[in-house]
């Protein structure tokens, strides 16, 4: 029992929030490209983008506001890479996802290298974190307290943006044709709406996203940069995007689920138990989800890129 | 009539256009940084290939790429996007470890053995996702991608606590016996004989998809898989066939830097092989011989940009940055379309006024992207 307590305590669903939050950000902008049938496997890159504008913008300013507007913006134009080749000229999407993920991560080390002469990380003091929230009276109530109030802003802004991202998908028309063009993008087509305009509207709105994501993972929990930093969670996010069934609030609940285990293993390696199985479970339990849900092809269909392999194979 | 002008073109044409402008861009951002380009490139071709010893660190560092890059060549080729070769890198290296490690046996007997183990072990983790892929549909983007991190994991446990060796710092495992060495055969270098399989399994693989039954079915279905439906050929088996030996060949790459490098496994001992494969593959256009070629060239740019980031002040990741910006403009299909055939380059050159005829609106390809 005392094995137990010490292991399955609030600051384990604590960790397990915070950890959960650049994966839940990141996830509900990949739902954008999602839904417009664009497979993203590039923001693994756009997180990193993120992240080292985020710190670089903090160093230099002092400012963590314009940090977050800088990690917002590069994310954007990371973004826009990825679209460029991906929607515009034709790469294949998976190739330009990747070419974006290499290009964050041996670019974002270029520049730390020959900008600030160091290698491998970038801590200042001079770097200001994201400030955290108290909420008045909540913050005083045992077990809810500590679980709702004193986190990073960025996490109160994701959770309110599970409600944003719910009603602009479903309840406003760029919402809608970003979800038609997902669904048939020639039906959109014949209405007299571009469909390759919607799909980098996608792109760019998960850039942004994306570039927050990076910034909660530089900002929020670190206050400093380091080599690739993501470390997967772009991935991860993708995954919960298929975990969570495709829609907010199943992201969100997979985020959450994704972040708890993370925390618990964290906590197991503490204790000197193996942390490697615990680290898999996100992995396992999504690749076993996804053969099942593709198996009763609900979703098949809207994930698969058309065209996508077909370019890749020998001509 | 112009097929060879065409393939000329489109196989050797955009790809050099794609390094030159990689190539200008990065000494753009070299020139920006107040370094000297002509002194970094020197630096670099002197690093790749600049006295015996610079080549062979290039043909020591190609040889897992190359052999990436042709497993992952074979399921693109059956239209699997196959981003799993590093997982099944890591599984089928601590197979050849397990083989070196656990058996005695005579040099010609061991060294095989540990390969096929490492072959067994690649094409099993690649069948999951394989079979997921040819069966039920399921994004092999995805799954492979995610089962990379798996297979790490369970690599990491493995040296981590059951076969940590005790003596050393770092997580890595006790050495494999001699008899299951790779031969080298540059020394001091540590070349070894790892290079001739891959240009084995290249030259297989070219004969397996030109000249076999199941090479042409790999073929088409990657081609057209309704297509291949259609004339009778069993899809989902040639998919997970395909992926069986992609697997298999990633599994071959890991074995080949415990045996051949290593001696030992280490944890995380790959840089990320497996997607080094996949950037090789695309700039190979999944030609085996072609692969051969690109994983060469891949190989001297990194020991090159290493070379580099030691005598000048250019660090070394400029490379890979470099190598992202080669691959978007290599596979950028709508960006040098007119590059695909000559038919299309001959209608760019007459709207550019450089050839004679009707340019401009109402040409023979103006619907024609680029």
């Amino acid at each position: 029992m005392d094995f137990l307590a010490s292991v399955f305590n609030l600051s384990l669903l604590v960790a397990g929030i915070r950890i959960a939050i650049p994966i839940l950000l990141a996830g509900l902008g990949g739902l954008f490209t999602m839904q417009a049938n664009i497979l993203n496997i590039g923001m693994e890159g756009m997180m990193l983008f993120g992240a080292w504008a985020g710190v670089v913008v903090s160093y230099l300013t002092g400012s963590v506001w314009l940090a977050l507007t800088a990690a917002v913006a590069v994310g954007l134009l990371a973004a826009m890479i990825f679209g460029l080749f991906g929607v515009r000229y034709k790469c294949n999407i998976i190739v330009a996802g990747m070419g974006l993920n290499l290009f964050g991560a041996a670019f974002t080390m270029y520049l730390l290298r020959s900008i600030f002469h160091t290698r491998g990380s970038l801590s200042d003091p001079r770097i200001s974190g994201v400030p955290t929230l108290n909420i008045p009276v909540i913050e005083g109530i045992p077990i809810i307290g500590p679980l709702l109030s004193g986190h990073s802003i960025l996490v109160y802004v994701a959770f309110l943006l599970v409600l944003g991202v719910h009603y602009f998908l479903y309840r406003t028309p760029t919402g809608l044709r970003i979800r038609a063009v997902g669904e048939h993008a020639e039906a959109v087509k014949s209405v007299g709406v571009d469909p390759g305009r919607i799909q980098f509207l996608a792109v760019l709105i998960s850039g942004a996203f994306s570039g927050l994501a990076g910034a909660y993972l530089s900002l929020a929990q670190l206050r400093l940069f380091v080599e690739n930093m993501v470390a997967g969670r772009g991935f991860i996010a993708l995954a919960a995007i298929y975990f969570g069934g495709g829609t907010p609030v199943g992201t969100m609940v997979a985020a959450l689920i994704f972040g708890l285990a993370e925390a618990l293993s964290l906590r197991l390696q503490t204790l000197g138990y193996p942390s490697q199985f615990m680290l898999m479970i996100p992995y396992v339990v999504t690749v076993t989800i996804l053969i099942i849900v593709s198996r009763l092809a609900n979703m098949p269909r809207r994930l698969k890129v058309p065209g996508a392999v077909e370019e890749v194979s020998m001509k | 009539m112009h097929k060879y002008l065409d393939a000329f073109l489109r196989n050797i044409v955009r790809p050099l256009l794609a390094v030159l402008v990689a190539l200008v861009i990065g000494a753009l951002v070299i020139l920006l940084s107040h370094q000297n380009p002509w002194e970094a490139y020197n630096k670099m071709l002197f690093g790749a290939f600049g006295n015996f010893n610079r080549i062979a660190e290039t043909l020591e560092r190609s040889i897992p790429v190359i052999l990436a890059a042709l497993g992952t060549a074979v399921a693109f080729t059956s239209g699997v996007f196959n981003a799993g070769v590093e997982g099944s890198l890591y599984l089928g290296a601590f197979a050849s470890f397990l083989v070196g490690y656990e058996l005695t046996l005579p040099a010609i007997i061991h060294i095989p053995l540990a390969l096929l183990g490492a072959m067994l072990v690649g094409a099993a983790w690649a069948f999951i996702p394989g079979w997921a892929k040819a069966y039920y549909k399921a994004d092999e983007t995805v799954t492979t991608i995610l089962l990379n991190y798996v297979a790490v994991l369970i690599t990491s446990y493995l040296v981590a606590i059951p076969f940590k060796d005790l003596t050393a710092g770092t997580q890595q495992t006790p050495a494999i016996h001699p008899s299951a060495y790779l031969p080298r055969f540059l020394p001091p270098s540590r070349v070894h004989i790892g290079l001739f399989i891959a240009i084995g399994v290249a030259i297989f693989l070219y004969w397996l998809l030109r000249r076999t039954t199941l090479g042409y079915n790999i073929r088409i279905v990657g081609m057209n898989g309704s297509f291949a439906e259609y004339v009778g050929v069993d899809v989902p088996r040639t998919m997970i066939k395909a992926m069986l030996m992609s697997g298999a060949i990633g599994g071959l790459a890991g074995a080949c830097q415990v045996m051949g490098i290593l001696r030992r496994f280490v944890d995380g001992f790959s840089p990320g092989y497996g997607f080094e494969g996949i950037m090789v593959a695309l700039l190979a256009r999944n030609h085996p011989l072609g692969i051969i070629l690109a994983g060469l060239f891949y190989g001297a740019l990194q020991t090159g940009a290493a070379y580099m980031d030691r005598t000048t002040a250019v660090p070394k990741e400029l490379l890979n940055s470099m190598v992202a910006v080669i691959i978007f403009f290599v596979t950028a299909e709508g960006l040098f379309a007119f590059l695909e055939s000559s038919e299309a380059l001959r209608e760019k050159l007459r709207r550019w006024h450089i050839l004679k005829g009707h340019g401009g609106k109402g040409g023979l390809n103006n619907g024609f992207p680029g």
